[in-house]
């Protein structure tokens, strides 16, 4: 039986991961820059969260100071890959975010190696409050931030400097020669999109009370891209749209395996559902389930 | 207002720009011909910023522009189209327009979301202006449709209708009428003139045929393999005796 924690428990995910592709579609689906380091950044919001509130810092300082971090890390990186062609700057991201992974896996005094972080505390006290009442908090909390992204990421698109994204997106030469400053633009991109992406990170980390490098294979990249090309890449609700699709596949396929005698084994379901789902995409409806519209300034 | 001296500009040790000199004045439309190959769109090129040229210095109105960044010498005031449109094709035709226009507040992120009114303000004006321009372009009832309804030549006008909403100081058009048939380039050339005239435009042109803007420019330079090899007026070029030579290679 599908149970309301296990409804909550999914919504709680489907928020963060929209956080998440929120940041992938301003970056890939608006500016056109291949990001295949998302990962990256989520475990930066996620370790630096768990660093600092298993110091005795409280869980608002951590999430702060994971955005800082992940804005500036965003930042360095986006030095050199701006000015790489689109697919190296896909090789350039993907090769950074496994570098982190694997310094975070073996180098064990920076936080924990392998084991990661244990006990980071839940932002409510969970002996205090009935199961349910901590999952809806955290899931307000989750749509709080989410919400703000939200609006940030709609005000920045719908506007002038909305054009400079799109216009980067299909042309440079084009958007520089009137007049745009593309590098700097898409420096503050770089920067925003990771900011987002950690901040993600730090909820998730006290949400599920442990970070391990484990978590954060190029497998959780794949996932936020196969998310924003289904839910639609150059939109802000599409987001939401296909964290949720992704999702309620993922999990509802662990339900539905018990239910259904299938002649295969039931734990490939998943797999075989969201690719398919990838494929129908891609084939009837390429720009996503919600489209591409256009920049409403005024 | 625009004066180059000796400007190179080399791929390998293939001179493409090689030493070249020439001054446009103002308020004077000026065509830049030649046979393909000759250099013409890599001299552009080189005064745009696409290219930093090896050799040579460029002034815009008296100010050494050479090595500029395209938006640096987009700020100086000269802007320029492409031989094949190199429009937005996911953007509205006026957001295209739109986007082309000076000192926008909402170019900075920070100005976009927190100066809101500021924003919305400067696109109302900005939006007229885009639709004064669609006028004079002919196109206004595509306004809220996207490039890929165009056809060829109205997206050439789409391209001089993005490069008017800059307010330019000097116009640099790279083949406006390439691969449009005569009678329609006749008339790109008919709105051009119009415009021209109305806002005192300044305009360095590329063109093969010099036909077509026989009628339209005051002076005109030829280039050859990279230099340039012959100037006059429209009617002296014509009937130089080496100008059939030159574009014939002969």
């Amino acid at each position: 039986m599908i149970s309301i924690e296990f409804i909550l428990d999914t919504l709680v995910l489907t928020v963060l991961f929209a956080i998440v592709t929120l940041s992938l579609n301003l970056k890939y689906g608006y500016t056109g820059l291949l990001d295949f380091g998302k990962a990256a950044f989520f475990a930066t919001g996620a370790y630096v969260s768990g660093l600092m509130t298993t110091n005795s810092y409280p869980p608002i300082l951590g999430i702060l100071t994971a955005i800082v971090i992940a804005a500036l890390m965003g930042l360095l990186i986006s030095i050199p890959a701006i000015r790489v062609r689109s697919d190296y700057l896909a090789i350039i991201t993907l090769v950074f975010s496994e570098t982190i992974r694997i310094i975070l896996k073996n180098e064990s005094w920076i936080a924990g190696g392998v084991l990661g972080i244990r006990g980071i505390p839940p932002l409510i006290d969970p002996r205090t409050t009935p199961y349910q009442m901590y999952l809806l908090t955290h899931l307000l909390i989750a749509l709080m931030l989410y919400m703000v992204f939200f609006t940030v990421s709609w005000l920045l698109t719908n506007s002038p400097f909305g054009r400079i994204l799109k216009a980067i997106r299909e042309d440079e030469i084009a958007s520089a020669m009137y007049g745009k400053n593309n590098t700097l633009a898409k420096a503050f991109v770089f920067s925003f999109s990771c900011a987002m992406a950690a901040s993600a990170g730090s909820l998730y980390a006290h949400y599920v009370g442990f970070v391990s490098p484990d978590l954060f294979v190029l497998a959780i990249t794949l996932q936020v891209w196969i998310m924003s090309i289904i839910g639609g890449p150059s939109t802000i609700s599409g987001s939401f749209i296909g964290a949720l699709t992704v999702l309620t596949i993922a999990r509802g396929t662990r339900i539905i395996k018990d239910y259904l005698n299938l002649p295969i084994d039931p734990n490939n379901t998943m797999f075989i559902l969201t690719g398919i789902l990838l494929i129908i995409t891609i084939m009837f409806r390429p720009t996503g389930l919600v489209k591409e519209g256009k920049i409403k300034v005024v | 207002m625009l004066k180059a001296t000796n400007l190179e500009l080399r791929f390998g040790g293939f001179r493409v720009v090689d030493r070249v000199s020439f001054t446009i004045r103002a308020a004077k439309t000026y065509a830049l011909i030649g046979p393909n190959g000759s250099g013409k769109t890599s001299l552009f090129n080189a005064i745009t910023g696409v290219y930093k040229p090896q050799g040579g210095k460029i002034f815009f109105r008296g100010k050494d522009i050479t090595s500029y960044a395209p938006h640096r010498v987009y700020r100086e005031g000269i802007v320029r189209t492409f031989q094949y449109p190199k429009v937005f094709y996911k953007m509205t035709i006026i957001d295209n327009l739109i986007f082309a226009a000076r000192n926008q507040v909402g170019d900075n992120p920070v100005s976009a979301v927190f100066q809101r009114g500021k924003v919305k303000e400067q696109e109302r004006n900005l939006k007229k202006k885009a639709l004064d321009v669609l006028d004079k372009i002919g196109l206004t009832k595509y306004a809220e449709s996207y490039p890929s309804e165009l056809s060829g030549g109205q997206l050439k006008l789409l391209e001089l209708g993005r490069a008017l909403m800059t307010d330019p100081k000097l116009l640099m058009l790279d083949e406006p009428a390439a691969g449009i048939n005569p009678i329609l380039a006749t008339q790109l050339f008919k709105i051009l003139r119009r415009i021209r005239d109305e806002e005192n435009l300044t305009i360095f042109l590329i063109e093969h045929r010099l036909e077509i803007v026989r009628e339209f420019v005051d002076w005109v330079y030829v280039m050859r393999s990279g230099k340039i090899v012959l100037e006059g007026s429209p009617n002296e070029v014509l009937y130089d005796k080496n100008f059939l030579e030159i574009y014939t290679g002969g």
